[in-house]
Protein backbone atom coordinates (compact mmCIF):
# COMPACT_ATOMS: atom_id res chain seq x y z
CA UNK A 1 0.00 0.00 0.00
CA UNK A 2 1.42 2.92 -1.26
CA UNK A 3 0.63 6.67 -0.86
CA UNK A 4 1.61 9.76 -3.05
CA UNK A 5 1.30 12.57 -1.93
CA UNK A 6 1.20 15.48 -4.40
CA UNK A 7 2.02 18.75 -2.78
CA UNK A 8 2.07 21.84 -3.59
CA UNK A 9 0.16 21.47 -6.67
CA UNK A 10 1.20 23.95 -9.19
CA UNK A 11 -0.87 26.34 -11.48
CA UNK A 12 -3.95 26.71 -9.35
CA UNK A 13 -4.65 29.69 -7.47
CA UNK A 14 -4.69 28.86 -3.71
CA UNK A 15 -3.13 25.93 -1.89
CA UNK A 16 -3.81 22.39 -2.33
CA UNK A 17 -2.57 18.66 -1.68
CA UNK A 18 -3.52 15.68 -2.70
CA UNK A 19 -3.04 12.34 -1.01
CA UNK A 20 -3.31 9.06 -3.45
CA UNK A 21 -3.88 5.60 -1.92
CA UNK A 22 -2.54 2.45 -3.95
CA UNK A 23 -2.56 -0.70 -3.16
CA UNK A 24 -0.36 -3.95 -4.59
CA UNK A 25 -2.43 -3.85 -7.65
CA UNK A 26 -1.78 -0.25 -8.43
CA UNK A 27 -5.95 -0.11 -7.70
CA UNK A 28 -6.65 3.62 -6.16
CA UNK A 29 -7.84 3.07 -2.68
CA UNK A 30 -8.39 6.70 -1.17
CA UNK A 31 -7.66 9.75 -2.12
CA UNK A 32 -7.57 13.14 -0.04
CA UNK A 33 -7.78 16.89 -0.96
CA UNK A 34 -6.43 18.85 1.28
CA UNK A 35 -7.15 22.52 1.40
CA UNK A 36 -4.44 24.27 2.78
CA UNK A 37 -5.27 27.61 3.01
CA UNK A 38 -8.18 29.37 4.64
CA UNK A 39 -9.10 32.96 4.42
CA UNK A 40 -12.54 33.41 6.13
CA UNK A 41 -14.52 35.30 3.53
CA UNK A 42 -17.89 34.65 5.11
CA UNK A 43 -17.05 36.30 8.45
CA UNK A 44 -15.31 38.79 6.84
CA UNK A 45 -18.65 40.20 4.71
CA UNK A 46 -20.68 40.40 7.87
CA UNK A 47 -21.94 43.67 8.91
CA UNK A 48 -21.37 45.32 5.43
CA UNK A 49 -22.89 46.80 3.12
CA UNK A 50 -24.46 45.04 0.45
CA UNK A 51 -22.33 46.53 -2.32
CA UNK A 52 -19.17 46.30 -0.58
CA UNK A 53 -19.97 41.94 -0.36
CA UNK A 54 -19.74 42.18 -4.18
CA UNK A 55 -16.40 44.03 -3.82
CA UNK A 56 -15.41 41.72 -1.26
CA UNK A 57 -15.86 38.45 -2.78
CA UNK A 58 -14.53 39.18 -5.88
CA UNK A 59 -11.42 39.20 -4.37
CA UNK A 60 -11.73 34.96 -3.48
CA UNK A 61 -9.92 34.10 -6.96
CA UNK A 62 -8.02 37.00 -9.01
CA UNK A 63 -7.57 34.76 -12.00
CA UNK B 1 1.54 41.29 -28.12
CA UNK B 2 -0.75 38.47 -28.01
CA UNK B 3 0.47 34.94 -26.87
CA UNK B 4 -1.65 31.85 -27.47
CA UNK B 5 -2.28 29.99 -24.78
CA UNK B 6 -0.40 27.01 -26.15
CA UNK B 7 2.86 29.24 -26.70
CA UNK B 8 1.91 30.40 -23.06
CA UNK B 9 2.27 27.02 -21.96
CA UNK B 10 5.30 26.00 -23.72
CA UNK B 11 7.22 28.98 -22.65
CA UNK B 12 6.19 28.11 -18.66
CA UNK B 13 7.56 24.46 -19.23
CA UNK B 14 10.86 26.21 -20.60
CA UNK B 15 11.26 27.68 -17.68
CA UNK B 16 9.94 25.64 -15.44
CA UNK B 17 11.93 22.91 -16.78
CA UNK B 18 14.79 24.38 -15.25
CA UNK B 19 13.67 23.95 -12.05
CA UNK B 20 13.35 20.06 -12.58
CA UNK B 21 17.28 20.11 -13.54
CA UNK B 22 19.76 19.30 -11.27
CA UNK B 23 22.30 21.92 -9.68
CA UNK B 24 25.09 21.37 -12.38
CA UNK B 25 22.94 21.59 -15.17
CA UNK B 26 20.61 24.82 -13.49
CA UNK B 27 23.83 25.96 -13.89
CA UNK B 28 25.11 25.28 -17.76
CA UNK B 29 21.27 26.82 -18.50
CA UNK B 30 21.89 29.68 -16.54
CA UNK B 31 24.87 30.59 -18.26
CA UNK B 32 23.07 29.92 -21.44
CA UNK B 33 20.04 32.31 -20.70
CA UNK B 34 22.79 34.91 -20.59
CA UNK B 35 21.29 36.28 -17.24
CA UNK B 36 24.32 38.27 -16.56
CA UNK B 37 24.41 37.60 -12.83
CA UNK B 38 20.80 39.28 -12.66
CA UNK B 39 19.49 38.17 -9.35
CA UNK B 40 16.70 35.28 -9.25
CA UNK B 41 13.96 35.90 -7.96
CA UNK B 42 11.65 33.42 -5.82
CA UNK B 43 7.71 33.98 -5.55
CA UNK B 44 6.33 32.54 -2.51
CA UNK B 45 2.35 32.77 -2.29
CA UNK B 46 0.50 33.27 1.18
CA UNK B 47 -3.27 34.00 1.92
CA UNK B 48 -3.64 34.82 -1.58
CA UNK B 49 -6.10 35.45 -4.60
CA UNK B 50 -3.63 35.14 -7.24
CA UNK B 51 -4.41 38.61 -8.69
CA UNK B 52 -1.23 40.07 -8.22
CA UNK B 53 0.29 36.94 -10.13
CA UNK B 54 -2.53 37.72 -12.90
CA UNK B 55 -2.15 41.60 -13.01
CA UNK B 56 1.52 40.55 -13.60
CA UNK B 57 1.40 38.16 -16.51
CA UNK B 58 -0.77 40.90 -18.03
CA UNK B 59 2.39 43.15 -18.05
CA UNK B 60 3.09 45.26 -21.21
CA UNK B 61 4.41 49.05 -20.76
CA UNK B 62 8.11 47.64 -19.63
CA UNK B 63 7.88 43.86 -20.42
CA UNK B 64 5.52 41.41 -22.15
CA UNK B 65 5.31 37.82 -19.59
CA UNK B 66 7.11 35.75 -22.60
CA UNK B 67 10.30 38.21 -21.79
CA UNK B 68 9.79 38.00 -18.13
CA UNK B 69 9.45 33.72 -18.39
CA UNK B 70 11.89 32.71 -21.32
CA UNK B 71 14.73 35.32 -21.69
CA UNK B 72 14.77 37.21 -18.29
CA UNK B 73 16.99 39.75 -19.62
CA UNK B 74 14.72 42.33 -19.17
CA UNK B 75 15.94 44.77 -16.50
CA UNK B 76 17.75 41.32 -15.60
CA UNK B 77 14.22 39.26 -14.01
CA UNK B 78 14.77 36.08 -13.86
CA UNK B 79 11.36 34.96 -12.35
CA UNK B 80 13.07 31.70 -11.11
CA UNK B 81 10.51 29.91 -8.99
CA UNK B 82 6.97 30.53 -8.92
CA UNK B 83 4.44 28.05 -8.07
CA UNK B 84 1.24 29.55 -10.38
CA UNK B 85 3.42 29.15 -13.36
CA UNK B 86 5.59 26.32 -13.00
CA UNK B 87 5.25 23.00 -15.50
CA UNK B 88 6.33 21.29 -12.39
CA UNK B 89 4.08 20.14 -9.25
CA UNK B 90 4.37 18.47 -5.93
CA UNK B 91 7.74 16.78 -5.30
CA UNK B 92 9.50 17.81 -8.19
CA UNK B 93 8.52 21.63 -8.09
CA UNK B 94 9.97 21.98 -4.79
CA UNK B 95 14.09 21.14 -5.38
CA UNK B 96 13.37 25.19 -6.99
CA UNK B 97 12.83 25.88 -3.60
CA UNK B 98 15.67 24.06 -1.50
CA UNK B 99 18.37 25.24 -4.08
CA UNK B 100 17.50 28.75 -2.16
CA UNK B 101 18.84 29.88 -0.55
CA UNK B 102 21.72 27.17 0.01
CA UNK B 103 22.98 24.59 -2.15
CA UNK B 104 24.22 24.66 -5.71
CA UNK B 105 22.41 28.15 -6.89
CA UNK B 106 23.58 29.58 -3.36
CA UNK B 107 23.81 33.65 -4.00
CA UNK B 108 21.78 36.04 -3.64
CA UNK B 109 18.18 36.45 -4.32
CA UNK B 110 15.48 38.55 -4.32
CA UNK B 111 11.94 37.12 -2.15
CA UNK B 112 8.54 38.36 -3.83
CA UNK B 113 5.91 37.63 -1.25
CA UNK B 114 2.09 37.47 -2.76
CA UNK B 115 -1.14 37.14 -0.50
CA UNK B 116 -1.04 37.96 3.28
CA UNK B 117 0.01 35.89 6.10
CA UNK B 118 -2.17 34.53 9.34
CA UNK B 119 -0.55 35.36 12.70
CA UNK B 120 -3.43 33.36 14.50
CA UNK B 121 -2.56 30.32 13.31
CA UNK B 122 -0.05 29.78 11.56
CA UNK B 123 -1.51 26.84 9.97
CA UNK B 124 -4.41 28.91 8.31
CA UNK B 125 -2.26 28.99 4.81
CA UNK B 126 0.38 25.95 4.65
CA UNK B 127 2.62 25.57 0.88
CA UNK B 128 4.04 22.36 1.18
CA UNK B 129 5.04 19.81 3.53
CA UNK B 130 8.25 19.54 3.43
CA UNK B 131 10.92 21.33 1.49
CA UNK B 132 14.33 19.18 1.74
CA UNK B 133 17.59 20.91 2.83
CA UNK B 134 16.04 23.56 4.14
CA UNK B 135 15.18 23.55 8.24
CA UNK B 136 11.74 24.25 8.59
CA UNK B 137 9.10 22.01 10.75
CA UNK B 138 6.71 20.04 8.94
CA UNK B 139 3.70 21.25 7.64
CA UNK B 140 5.70 24.11 6.02
CA UNK B 141 3.66 27.16 6.91
CA UNK B 142 4.19 30.35 4.92
CA UNK B 143 5.13 32.10 8.48
CA UNK B 144 8.13 30.06 8.29
CA UNK B 145 8.52 30.04 5.10
CA UNK B 146 8.73 33.65 4.64
CA UNK B 147 10.62 33.57 8.32
CA UNK B 148 13.18 31.16 6.73
CA UNK B 149 14.02 32.90 2.74
CA UNK B 150 13.32 36.43 4.25
CA UNK B 151 16.00 35.98 7.06
CA UNK B 152 19.25 34.23 4.75
CA UNK B 153 21.47 36.40 4.50
CA UNK B 154 21.16 35.68 0.56
CA UNK B 155 17.94 37.42 0.78
CA UNK B 156 18.51 40.93 -0.79
CA UNK B 157 15.16 42.19 -0.20
CA UNK B 158 11.27 41.16 0.29
CA UNK B 159 9.29 42.99 -2.25
CA UNK B 160 5.58 42.35 -0.77
CA UNK B 161 3.70 42.46 -3.67
CA UNK B 162 -0.30 43.55 -3.34
CA UNK B 163 -2.17 45.22 -0.54
CA UNK B 164 -2.69 41.49 1.26
CA UNK B 165 1.34 41.00 1.67
CA UNK B 166 1.56 44.82 2.12
CA UNK B 167 -0.80 45.83 4.72
CA UNK B 168 -2.68 42.46 5.60
CA UNK B 169 -5.04 43.82 2.72
CA UNK B 170 -8.90 41.60 2.50
CA UNK B 171 -7.90 38.68 4.54
CA UNK B 172 -6.72 40.57 7.47
CA UNK B 173 -9.96 42.73 7.32
CA UNK B 174 -12.59 43.25 10.04
CA UNK B 175 -14.60 40.09 10.87
CA UNK B 176 -12.04 37.70 9.73
CA UNK B 177 -10.29 35.04 12.34
CA UNK B 178 -6.59 34.28 10.93
CA UNK B 179 -4.81 37.77 12.29
CA UNK B 180 -3.74 38.09 8.44
CA UNK B 181 -1.08 40.83 8.47
CA UNK B 182 1.13 42.04 5.67
CA UNK B 183 4.84 40.76 5.51
CA UNK B 184 6.39 43.49 7.50
CA UNK B 185 3.75 43.54 10.11
CA UNK B 186 3.87 39.90 10.97
CA UNK B 187 7.33 39.01 10.52
CA UNK B 188 8.90 42.76 12.19
CA UNK B 189 12.15 41.22 12.32
CA UNK B 190 12.41 41.78 8.24
CA UNK B 191 10.61 44.76 8.36
CA UNK B 192 14.32 46.53 6.87
CA UNK B 193 14.22 44.50 3.93
CA UNK B 194 10.62 44.83 3.13
CA UNK B 195 9.45 47.47 -0.13
CA UNK B 196 5.40 47.32 -0.11
CA UNK B 197 3.77 47.28 -3.57
CA UNK B 198 0.05 47.60 -2.34
CA UNK B 199 -2.92 47.18 -4.88
CA UNK B 200 -5.84 45.19 -5.78
CA UNK B 201 -4.44 43.92 -7.80
CA UNK B 202 -1.01 46.16 -8.23
CA UNK B 203 -0.84 47.56 -11.58
CA UNK B 204 1.89 45.36 -13.44
CA UNK B 205 4.12 48.46 -13.95
CA UNK B 206 4.44 48.55 -10.68
CA UNK B 207 5.64 45.60 -10.14
CA UNK B 208 8.00 45.08 -13.04
CA UNK B 209 9.36 48.57 -12.36
CA UNK B 210 10.05 48.04 -9.03
CA UNK B 211 11.46 44.43 -9.19
CA UNK B 212 13.78 46.25 -11.47
CA UNK B 213 14.64 48.81 -10.05
CA UNK B 214 15.87 46.39 -7.09
CA UNK B 215 17.46 44.18 -9.35
CA UNK B 216 19.07 47.49 -11.28
CA UNK B 217 21.47 47.45 -7.67
CA UNK B 218 20.03 45.75 -4.86
CA UNK B 219 22.90 46.83 -2.58
CA UNK B 220 22.85 50.62 -3.25
CA UNK B 221 18.73 50.42 -2.74
CA UNK B 222 19.09 48.07 -0.08
CA UNK B 223 21.63 50.73 1.55
CA UNK B 224 19.05 53.64 1.02
CA UNK B 225 16.67 51.88 2.61
CA UNK B 226 18.45 51.52 5.21
CA UNK B 227 19.96 54.73 5.98
CA UNK B 228 17.68 56.88 3.91
CA UNK B 229 14.62 55.14 3.12
CA UNK B 230 12.07 58.38 2.88
CA UNK B 231 14.12 59.25 -0.55
CA UNK B 232 12.89 56.33 -2.60
CA UNK B 233 10.14 54.93 -0.46
CA UNK B 234 7.34 56.62 1.41
CA UNK B 235 5.67 56.41 5.07
CA UNK B 236 4.35 53.04 4.30
CA UNK B 237 7.11 51.70 2.15
CA UNK B 238 6.14 52.52 -1.32
CA UNK B 239 8.06 53.42 -3.79
CA UNK B 240 8.20 56.64 -4.49
CA UNK B 241 9.02 56.37 -8.20
CA UNK B 242 5.36 55.29 -8.69
CA UNK B 243 3.59 56.73 -5.16
CA UNK B 244 3.44 60.04 -5.41
CA UNK B 245 0.44 62.63 -5.27
CA UNK B 246 -2.87 61.76 -4.89
CA UNK B 247 -5.32 60.50 -7.44
CA UNK B 248 -7.48 63.91 -8.17
CA UNK B 249 -3.84 65.30 -9.09
CA UNK B 250 -3.79 64.11 -12.68
CA UNK B 251 -7.55 62.92 -12.73
CA UNK B 252 -9.51 64.47 -15.81
CA UNK B 253 -12.80 64.63 -13.99
CA UNK B 254 -10.98 67.10 -11.46
CA UNK B 255 -12.22 69.74 -12.99
CA UNK B 256 -15.40 69.10 -13.04
CA UNK B 257 -15.30 69.45 -9.42
CA UNK B 258 -14.76 73.07 -9.43
CA UNK B 259 -17.23 75.93 -8.19
CA UNK B 260 -17.00 78.07 -10.71
CA UNK B 261 -19.80 80.73 -9.73
CA UNK B 262 -17.56 83.33 -8.07
CA UNK B 263 -14.49 83.48 -10.04
CA UNK B 264 -15.04 85.72 -13.29
CA UNK B 265 -14.32 84.75 -16.76
CA UNK B 266 -14.93 80.75 -16.57
CA UNK B 267 -18.67 79.42 -17.13
CA UNK B 268 -21.05 80.07 -13.94
CA UNK B 269 -21.70 77.10 -12.74
CA UNK B 270 -20.91 75.29 -9.15
CA UNK B 271 -19.55 71.59 -9.42
CA UNK B 272 -20.68 68.97 -11.13
CA UNK B 273 -20.42 65.46 -9.79
CA UNK B 274 -21.92 61.89 -10.12
CA UNK B 275 -24.74 61.04 -8.01
CA UNK B 276 -25.43 64.31 -6.64
CA UNK B 277 -29.37 63.65 -6.42
CA UNK B 278 -28.46 60.30 -4.31
CA UNK B 279 -29.25 58.39 -7.43
CA UNK B 280 -27.13 55.22 -8.31
CA UNK B 281 -28.30 55.30 -11.18
CA UNK B 282 -26.45 58.06 -12.90
CA UNK B 283 -23.06 56.01 -12.47
CA UNK B 284 -22.08 54.97 -15.77
CA UNK B 285 -24.33 57.85 -16.65
CA UNK B 286 -22.67 59.09 -20.56
CA UNK B 287 -23.73 62.46 -20.02
CA UNK B 288 -21.59 62.80 -16.78
CA UNK B 289 -18.41 61.25 -18.45
CA UNK B 290 -16.44 63.91 -17.06
CA UNK B 291 -18.10 64.55 -13.96
CA UNK B 292 -16.19 64.61 -10.65
CA UNK B 293 -17.15 60.99 -8.74
CA UNK B 294 -16.81 61.88 -5.38
CA UNK B 295 -20.66 61.97 -4.25
CA UNK B 296 -20.71 58.33 -5.09
CA UNK B 297 -17.70 57.54 -3.20
CA UNK B 298 -14.21 57.85 -5.10
CA UNK B 299 -11.14 57.60 -2.19
CA UNK B 300 -9.28 59.20 -5.26
CA UNK B 301 -8.37 62.49 -2.47
CA UNK B 302 -7.37 60.53 -0.19
CA UNK B 303 -5.36 57.83 -2.42
CA UNK B 304 -1.84 58.30 -3.24
CA UNK B 305 -1.38 56.07 -6.73
CA UNK B 306 -0.49 57.08 -10.13
CA UNK B 307 -3.62 55.71 -11.69
CA UNK B 308 -4.64 58.39 -12.96
CA UNK B 309 -1.99 59.16 -15.43
CA UNK B 310 -0.92 55.81 -15.96
CA UNK B 311 -4.21 54.12 -16.12
CA UNK B 312 -4.55 50.33 -16.99
CA UNK B 313 -4.28 47.74 -19.81
CA UNK B 314 -1.57 49.10 -21.45
CA UNK B 315 -1.97 47.43 -25.36
CA UNK B 316 1.52 48.27 -26.83
CA UNK B 317 5.10 48.46 -24.89
CA UNK B 318 5.40 52.49 -23.72
CA UNK B 319 1.68 53.31 -24.23
CA UNK B 320 -0.45 54.51 -21.31
CA UNK B 321 -2.75 51.74 -20.65
CA UNK B 322 -6.88 52.32 -22.07
CA UNK B 323 -8.45 53.00 -19.21
CA UNK B 324 -8.79 53.01 -15.59
CA UNK B 325 -11.31 52.83 -12.75
CA UNK B 326 -12.65 56.33 -12.77
CA UNK B 327 -12.61 56.42 -16.83
CA UNK B 328 -14.97 53.55 -16.26
CA UNK B 329 -17.21 55.62 -14.38
CA UNK B 330 -16.27 53.91 -11.31
CA UNK B 331 -15.33 55.26 -7.74
CA UNK B 332 -12.03 55.07 -6.63
CA UNK B 333 -11.71 51.85 -3.89
CA UNK B 334 -8.54 53.22 -2.36
CA UNK B 335 -6.75 49.54 -3.16
CA UNK B 336 -3.41 50.74 -2.64
CA UNK B 337 -3.65 52.69 0.98
CA UNK B 338 -2.55 50.93 4.15
CA UNK B 339 -6.18 50.68 5.61
CA UNK B 340 -7.93 49.05 2.46
CA UNK B 341 -10.70 47.96 2.83
CA UNK B 342 -11.89 48.65 6.20
CA UNK B 343 -11.83 52.47 6.08
CA UNK B 344 -11.62 52.61 2.45
CA UNK B 345 -15.23 51.40 2.18
CA UNK B 346 -17.71 51.51 2.55
CA UNK B 347 -16.96 51.82 -1.35
CA UNK B 348 -20.14 53.97 -2.52
CA UNK B 349 -20.20 56.27 0.63
CA UNK B 350 -18.89 59.36 0.23
CA UNK B 351 -14.97 60.25 1.42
Amino acid sequence: MATIKMDPITRIEGHLGIEVGVDGGNIVTDVQCQGTMFRGFELIVQNRKPRDVVVLTSRICGV
Amino acid sequence: MRISRRDFLKYCSIAAGALGLTGTDLLKLENALGVNGALPVVWLNGQACTGCTVSLANSIYYTTVQDLLVSGTIAGIDLRCMETLSGYMGDQFLPALSAIPAGPLSGAFVLAVEGAIPTANHNYCEIANTITGATIASPVTIYDAVNYYGSSSNCAAILSIGTCASYGGIPGAKGGVTGAKGVADALPALASKVVNIPGCPPNPDWIVGTIATVLADPTTFLATLASNPRSIVDNIGRPKQFWKGRQCTNCYRFDSARDFTSIPGHPNRKGRFVGAKRDYNEIGDPTMATWCLRRIGCKGPKTQSDCSSRQWHSNAPGHVGVNWCVGAGAPCQGCTQKDFPDHEGPFLDIL
